[in-house]
């Protein structure tokens, strides 16, 4: 295993010097470095400073999965306490920057911490946070609603 | 957003039909069908208990797990969710994540496969000498890929002599070849019957036991029990399905002028066409806490 170290700076200019091999659990790199080229730094230009160093101490505490059931239960709770440090905005940036940078690992961790997170939002929060419009017109709603009929909808939730 | 999927693909199924409101481009993910294989695969599986009430039928979420951890905290059962429709239901049988409701409007009867997670709707007519004991299950055949077209209904008449199958596919309903005469008697059935990979099975009042209904064949079979069983011990037995592979059947003991309370738990272990086995997986001996004992009968709840 090589113990190359690369730098790997952020789009606000904060640079990151890690092992070859946490480097290259952020797939971008990997691929980058598949084609043989002497890199010793990368620059990666839709990811802050802040937001890349936790993705890099997520890659340095992953980066050497071991099969035992101890190291994956040791890892697993590793992983909850991690994610109770970020709100929801911080956890899509994290998403957005784990897409970007192709981390697997984190994108399935942090898109279940979401969804879990996201499950008492009402249909108005989830707007907020995500961004989104309604561009529903009035007709269109009482349509997708009537398609929704019969459908549970658990926030109509009836009285026993 | 390449995210938003991911995320969307990982809450429950019965969650996301409140999300079509968010905006047109989530209504339009929510439906895409590559979009459901990705919810099907990450999504946690939700375990519903369904429940026919005053012509509605409720989800209810019951909390047991907790039992475990901590002998303190109660067991829970919470109203979750109804399907939120103006007509009454009348019967209701669960198949694959499906729902076929027997329906009453202003004294007409009509059919309706419902799913309840993306609400869609497929209505049908029923027969014209339909009866309100009329009793109707859902099944596929398990031969072709599973689609929403290899769904098929089957009427048993009031008074079980008549079969008929509806097909999604045809839109259509024809009338099975009479049912043969030795098991004549055996259709008059115990409740509603359980699905189990496309299959119905249900207890039935006289000697054999355990009937099933194979939907590809499109025929009867008797299945065995493994226990010595008469119409009088229906009462102590209650059918259920485990997680979409095995058929259980909870027995009780019900003679009350004797002290010894006992459950145990049946669960198949082969079921082909062929051969049916059963293995005993629990018993309970509950001589010894008599006061704690409630117990229900014919209960209501679908799964």
């Amino acid at each position: 295993m090589s113990s190359n170290k690369i730098v790997l700076t952020s789009s606000d200019g904060e640079s990151f010097e890690v092992e070859e091999v946490v480097a290259r659990k952020l797939q971008i790199v990997g691929h980058m470095l598949e084609d043989d080229c002497v890199i010793n730094e990368i620059p990666l230009q839709n990811v802050t400073g802040d937001i890349l160093s936790m993705v890099i101490e997520y890659c340095k505490t992953h980066v050497d999965e071991e099969e035992s059931e101890e190291a994956q239960t040791k890892l697993k709770t590793w992983d909850e306490e991690f994610m109770k440090k970020f709100d929801i905005k911080t956890l899509l940036q994290i998403i957005l920057a784990a897409n970007y940078l192709n981390v697997k690992g984190l994108l399935d961790l942090v898109s279940q911490t979401i969804a879990d997170t996201i499950k008492d939002y009402t249909p108005e929060q989830i707007r907020e946070v995500f961004g989104v419009e309604n561009d529903y017109t009035e007709e269109e709603e009482a349509e997708v609603r009537k398609e929704n009929a019969w459908a549970f909808d658990e926030a109509d939730t009836p009285k026993p | 957003m390449g995210f938003v999927d991911e995320i969307l693909s990982r809450l429950p199924a019965t969650f996301l039909g409140r999300l079509r409101f968010t905006c047109k481009r989530w209504n339009a993910l929510l439906k895409d069908s590559k979009f459901i294989t990705k919810q099907l695969d990450k999504a946690a599986k939700q375990n519903l208990v369904l429940m026919l009430s005053n012509f509605r039928v409720y989800s209810m979420s019951i909390n047991l797990k907790e039992i475990h951890n901590n002998i303190d905290v109660d067991p829970s059962i919470k109203f979750t969710a109804k399907l939120s429709q103006q007509v009454e239901i009348t019967q209701v049988f669960h198949c694959n994540g499906l729902l076929l409701c027997s329906t009453k409007e202003a004294d007409k009867t009509k059919l309706v496969v419902v799913n309840p997670c993306t609400g869609q709707t497929r209505w049908i007519e029923p027969r014209s000498d339909c009866n309100i004991y009329d009793m109707y299950t859902l099944g596929y055949e398990n031969n072709n890929k599973k689609s929403y077209d290899s769904y098929k209904i089957l009427r048993i008449s009031y008074g079980c002599n008549l079969l008929e199958i509806f097909e999604l596919k045809s839109n259509s309903w024809r009338v099975l070849p009479q049912v043969p005469p030795n098991m004549g008697l055996d259709l008059r059935l115990y409740g509603r019957g359980e699905s189990l990979k496309g299959n119905t099975y249900w207890f039935c009042y006289f000697k054999f036991g355990m009937l099933s209904f194979d939907f590809t064949t499109e025929t009867l079979r008797r299945v065995p029990l493994p226990f010595p069983y008469g119409h009088r011990d229906l009462c102590t037995l209650s059918l259920s399905v485990v997680k979409e592979e095995q058929l259980s059947v909870l027995r009780s003991s019900h003679d009350t002028r004797q002290m010894e309370i006992w459950m145990e738990i049946w669960m198949s272990t082969k079921i082909d066409t062929e051969t049916f086995s059963w293995s005993k997986s629990f018993v309970f001996d509950l001589s010894s806490h008599l006061d704690l004992l409630i117990f229900t009968k014919r209960s209501e709840f679908l799964h």
